[in-house]
């Protein structure tokens, strides 16, 4: 029997997870080493990379705005505040397995917001890193829901959750090899050819890597992205995390990923556990990871931002000024760093207070 | 082509699940396990190949048996929080989790307790904890059951009382029959008490109550029903006679096999009355989705 004690690292329930990468094996690539570490001056990278590429992000990657993650214990009011016109944020992202139901309150809940506001499905169990073959009823049943909501996008990870049939409910990092890389972008494409849509993976939290590693996280989660021409749901906190406990700098990573890729935004709460950061989705999001996300906006511009909060949910309230800091962090960085900000990180919106 | 990495996961996995955590399963798996972890997961200043792979097992652990607890509340009141743990980890054994969603992580802990050889520490004391397991599971099932418009009184109402006796109940999906051997639902009525009024003493009185007379039961026939209604789940004990019925018109039998039946059991004279008062029930509890004149098997099935 497991022992009661000692045994009490608790990592969020559903969280978004992320991966971790090994120390800097290689950053050979050209990051902007001319970028200060605060407040870079935006823009020319993204028309840079414009350039460089036929390849551009949906529109609602720049317009979607500011969202929160959709959880039963806000339903109530929530629902107040939409049908009062009064909600403050853009949109929602829920788990997509716990709505992968035949009925009940929960969906007929989904459809009301949805009517009102765009829904974003992330989900946490497509286990795209597995070896075991996709589970085609889980895809099945992804499609069904995707069908329901009509999503800006559908997300999952970039790691394991299980094999031999045996799910782990965890996201479990992968090694980053090229092989890894050919069997998880063969994966994609064929999620993405039966959801018939793109999809975004996120990079994950990670508190191991492994001695196989022939890259570093970054240069694997954009070689996946490129190779199976999917976009990537960038998860600043989990890059905040795993820099913590793999020992890289995070800033490299954030400045490597192609900005055309970036469909979304993750930020969420972590927690110290010992040597190691663990994803908790529990607390606030901490000022180091505000930091590092001004650094991606004033890389990238305006994106999808979302907050996550898993574990010891707080009040809506609290939950909602956590996204409202996030645009007015957005604004006051593209007001001052850019004069041809690229658009207001303001959607339309009802009922700003 | 992909050699390697299911190694990995494999080996990965079975020190992730290991139910004494991952140095005990190293310890007694032996040298070979403990090189070929070295040899996968890296060891740093920070935290060894084991500790970090500890955090995953910890999580695995944790994580399903919290949601256990979510949706056994009761048994979790009733087992306490000790055996309650040790519950869940003879269970993930027995039952790994297969189903993507972890909506599904309980769906066999009825089944395990009730049947399973290494489930025999928590088939007693108090007995009827299987039971408890299966109402509580049935509750999860109505919670998100495909939905269904159900009859209104005035379309009973408007029935041509001549064809009554050929028309077969369709009920709604969120609906779950089960015989059980304890009433443990009075258990879990006290539970959800405590649950809706948190900071109430009484109700924790009530629910110390509710533990001793569940100590207290002796083994019978408690048939249960637990429905779904205008999104909120219900369950009550059935009367023997009730349950019989109710069981005739969810077999898909006519309404005349369930009055012949009533007969038998009430009389010819009662036999009229007591139908009508059960087909009122079971429109006002919202159960009856309609009445066709149809065997079951050519009824369309839900959408
Ligand atoms: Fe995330």
């Amino acid at each position: 029997m497991r022992g009661r004690q000692g045994r009490e690292i608790a990592t969020g329930r559903l969280p978004g997870a992320s991966l971790s990468p090994p120390p800097a094996l290689h950053t050979s690539h050209s990051r902007d080493t001319s970028r200060g570490t605060t407040h870079p001056t935006p823009r020319t990278d993204t028309a840079a990379a414009m350039q460089d590429s036929p390849i551009t992000r949906p529109a609602a990657a720049s317009s979607l705005g500011f969202g929160v993650g959709l959880r039963p214990v806000h339903f109530p009011v929530i629902l107040e505040r939409v049908a009062q016109q009064q909600l403050r944020i853009d949109w929602f992202e829920i788990i997509s397995e716990n709505y992968m139901v035949p009925g009940g309150r929960p969906l007929r809940i989904l459809d009301e917001i949805r009517s009102h506001v765009p829904v974003v499905l992330h989900g946490v169990s497509m286990n795209l890193g597995s070896t075991d073959p996709l589970d085609e009823a889980y895809l099945e049943g992804l499609a069904r829901l995707a069908d329901r909501v009509d999503p800006p996008w559908v997300s999952d990870h970039l790691c394991w959750t299980g094999v031999d049939a045996h799910n782990l409910h965890d996201l479990l990092p992968l090694p980053y090899t090229a092989e890894t890389v050919r069997h998880v972008a063969d994966r994609i494409g064929r999620v993405q050819d039966r959801l018939r849509r793109q999809i975004a993976i996120e990079n994950v939290s990670s508190y191991l890597s492994y001695t196989s590693d022939e890259m570093t996280e970054w240069e694997f989660l954009t070689a996946i992205a490129e190779e199976a021409d999917c976009g990537i749901l960038l998860d600043v906190n989990n890059i905040f995390v795993s820099a913590h406990n793999h020992d890289f700098d995070a800033s490299l990573y954030v400045d490597a990923i192609p900005i055309e890729r970036i469909y979304q935004i993750h930020l969420a709460g972590h927690s110290v556990q010992g040597p190691l950061l663990i994803d908790t989705h529990d607390h606030p999001v901490r000022a180091e990871v505000w930091k590092l996300y001004e650094r991606v906006i004033s890389r990238i511009g305006p994106t999808a931002t979302l907050i996550e909060w898993d574990d010891r949910i707080p009040s809506y309230g609290v939950l909602e000024s956590e996204a409202l800091l996030a645009r007015s962090l957005c604004e006051d960085l593209l007001a001052h760093g850019d004069s041809e900000s690229p658009r207001s990180a303001r959607s339309p919106q009802v009922g700003q207070e | 082509m992909t050699t390697a990495l299911s190694t990995l996961q494999r080996r990965l996995r079975e020190l992730i699940v290991a139910p004494s955590g991952v140095a005990a399963a190293i310890e007694e798996l032996g040298e070979p396990a403990a090189a070929a972890l070295e040899q996968t997961v890296r060891s740093d200043g920070k935290l060894s190949a084991i500790g970090r792979l500890e955090v995953y097992a910890n999580a695995y652990f944790y994580r399903i048996r919290d949601c256990l607890e979510g949706d056994f509340g009761a048994l979790h009141a009733a087992m306490g929080g000790d055996r309650f743990h040790n519950l869940a980890t003879a269970y993930l054994i027995a039952f790994p989790p297969r189903h993507p969603s972890l909506r599904f992580a309980g769906d066999r802990l009825a089944e395990f307790i009730t049947a399973h050889e290494t489930a025999a520490p928590f088939r007693s004391n108090p007995d009827g904890l299987g039971d408890l397991a299966h109402l509580e599971w049935a509750i999860v099932e109505a919670f998100d059951a495909a939905d269904a418009e159900v009859v209104s009184r005035d379309e009973l109402a408007s029935i041509d009382p001549a064809l009554w006796v050929d028309l077969r109940f369709v009920f709604q999906p969120a609906l779950v029959r089960l015989d059980l051997d304890y009433p443990v639902h009075r258990f879990r009525l006290a539970w959800d008490a405590q649950q809706r009024d948190d900071p109430e003493p009484n109700h924790d009185d009530a629910l110390e109550d509710a533990l001793a007379e569940l100590a207290s039961f002796e083994r019978g026939f408690h048939p249960i029903l637990v429905w779904r209604s205008d999104e909120r789940v219900s369950y009550r004990g059935l009367e023997p006679v009730e349950a019989a019925c109710l069981d005739i018109a969810l077999a898909g039998d006519s309404f005349g096999t369930l009055c012949e039946y009533l007969a038998s059991e009430v009389g010819d004279g009662e036999a009229p009355n007591h139908a009508a008062a059960l087909l009122a029930r079971w429109q006002a509890d919202g159960l009856i989705r309609g009445l066709s004149a149809m065997p079951p098997t050519q009824i369309a099935p839900y959408p």
